[in-house]
């Protein structure tokens, strides 16, 4: 049981923490790897429930960030899995979310649908690479997959968005 | 000024944050699981719990002599639509095998039921000196299979399979559970080849390690005869005043029983009838003995529009948009459920008011 890794309270503490400090981009994530708010929602919830219940496991071996991250790209691919998923023709679409508090362009809008659109792995990639952050050795460790792979599927899925996007995000010096 | 994609993307998605609303589910979540796996504030239940845990896994293993497809199958499903014992017969093992430099890929079980290909595979460090977590239970969640990743294989899911070469993609469940054996992790996967002419037998190819995959990962099953698998006759359509019902595919097998359902909503009939109508056939659907009443579980369905509809996302979820009033709107159902050992003369498949009868023998 999580309690193992020191009190009850110390563990909800630190479970409130994560939540605090990861909860918004996980969940962003999350949106962008499903495509849908609700089932983001489920997979957020799923992806610290799970972390909850194996935190006397974690070895620190690695960042909370990267082992919430891998448990959270596990979770969407279960549902992704899931036969919800694969009979109901869901909605990708960001037009249903309401405005936030960061005022965005179009830009960022087409932006993010380029980036939704690619290739289930591409798209994984792509996002731990430019939204969470990873270096290429990272990803490849956190999806289980060799670093030549991971680094092929970047470079597929950021020809792809360059041929998209004309290059309106990418800075050259970004690219491994 | 250029952005990065995480500034674009936290923008366009800031209304996308933790509320107190979502903190709270979160909590909750956590607060179940506590609850559940407490061992310390339920000890005898806990034991209770454990003992039945491992008493299951102990017949299932015994069953299969070892976790087959149907027993892992059935742990991934756990509370879901049982399978019919005469299931087995359908299975095939000892398929292919193959051993990468740290790694060994075995083909332990595949089974075709005349609509759904279902493969246990097992992919096993050869270095490991002890199972992996206890046997038949959950991988733990940042589990991380070293010998696997240096072999490049894709130990945790298929992406897909060749049959007859032809592409498949891998559908419904799938999951890992660790193995009985050292470092050995078992993976299920499902295909759906009701679209593919399988020859009999017909060939499957894993790409287990991708495009390198080597030749003895392919294998062959019978299409035909299939022990227990009863392609049933067709019902009469349902004609009502505003649509029509016609099952247009029904299999028996030991597995499940398939049945794929298209309606067909007259011309003029407002998108919230359909919205309605196609809701209540994926939600609501049962299949039951026509004699006995006795329904049968429910275990997958997957329904959508097949013409006439565009998404319209601005009047909600999984809403539609009827694109020509004047022309009939097509959905389709396809339903799973669950089959019991004997196959009942009449079958009843409604939801709601609205039902089709099936006889599973031509009439006289």
């Amino acid at each position: 049981m999580a309690a193992d890794t020191g009190t009850k309270t110390e563990t909800r503490d630190l479970m409130e923490a994560l939540i605090h400090q990861h909860g918004d981009s996980l969940f962003r994530l999350c949106f962008m790897c499903l495509g849908d708010r609700a089932l983001a929602e489920d997979a957020l919830q799923d992806t610290f429930v799970k972390a909850f219940k194996a935190l006397d496991k974690f070895r620190g071996d690695s960042t909370y960030k990267t082992w919430l991250t891998r448990i959270a790209v596990n979770v969407c691919k279960s549902i992704r899995r899931s036969a919800w998923m694969r009979h109901v023709d869901r909605n990708k679409s960001l037009d249903n979310l309401p405005a936030g508090d960061v005022p965005f362009e179009m830009a960022d809008d087409t932006v993010i649908r380029a980036v939704m659109s690619l290739p289930e792995r591409q798209r994984t990639v792509i996002l731990l690479y430019f939204y969470q952050g990873f270096r290429v050795p990272e990803i490849a460790q956190l999806i289980s997959l060799p670093v030549s792979t991971v680094s092929s599927q970047l470079q597929r899925g950021k020809a792809k968005l360059k041929n998209d996007l004309k290059g309106w995000y990418y800075d050259e010096e970004d690219l491994p | 000024m250029k952005k990065t994609f995480r500034e674009a993307a936290d923008a366009r998605l800031s209304a996308l944050k933790v509320d107190q609303q979502l903190h709270a589910r979160i909590r909750d979540g956590m607060n179940q699981s506590s609850k559940s796996s407490s061992s310390r504030l339920k000890p005898r239940l806990a034991f209770v719990l454990v003992l039945i845990m491992v008493l299951g896994l102990v017949a299932a293993f015994a069953l299969t002599q070892g976790f087959g497809l149907l027993a892992v199958w059935q742990i991934k499903e756990a509370n879901q639509a049982p399978i019919s014992s005469q299931a087995q017969k359908l299975v095939v093992g000892e398929l292919a095998r193959h051993e990468f430099e740290h790694t060994e890929v075995v083909i332990q079980e595949a089974l075709y039921d005349g609509r759904m290909l279902r493969v246990l595979y097992s992919v096993r460090d050869l270095t490991a000196d002890k199972p992996f977590a206890l046997p038949g239970s959950e991988l733990p969640p940042d589990f991380v299979f070293t010998a696997a990743d240096q072999d490049g294989i894709s130990w945790q899911t298929l992406d897909g399979c060749l049959v007859d070469d032809v592409p498949v993609s891998a559908v419904g469940i799938t999951g890992n559970i660790a193995g009985e054996l050292n470092g050995q992790v078992l993976t299920i996967s499902q295909f759906d080849l009701s679209d593919v002419p399988v020859k009999n037998p017909f060939s499957v190819l894993l790409p287990i390690a991708g495009p390198d995959t080597p030749e003895n990962l392919r294998f062959e099953l019978p299409s035909s005869p299939l022990s227990g698998v009863v392609k049933l006759p067709l019902p009469e359509p349902l004609v009502l005043p505003d649509r029509s019902l016609q099952v247009t595919d029904a299999i028996w097998s030991p597995i499940r029983t398939y049945i794929s359902l298209e309606i067909t909503m007259n011309a003029g009939v407002p998108e919230p009838i359909c919205h309605e109508t196609l809701w209540r056939w994926t939600i609501d659907a049962k299949l039951s003995n026509a004699d006995t009443g006795v329904d049968y579980p429910l275990a997958d369905v997957g329904s959508g529009y097949t013409s006439n509809m565009d998404p319209a996302p601005d009047i909600g979820d999984f809403r539609f948009r009827v694109i020509d009033l004047s022309k009939p709107v097509t959905m389709t159902i396809q339903l799973e459920f669950a089959s019991p050992d004997e196959m009942p003369q009449r079958l009843l498949l409604s939801a709601g008011e609205e039902s089709l009868l099936i006889l599973t023998a031509p009439p006289r």
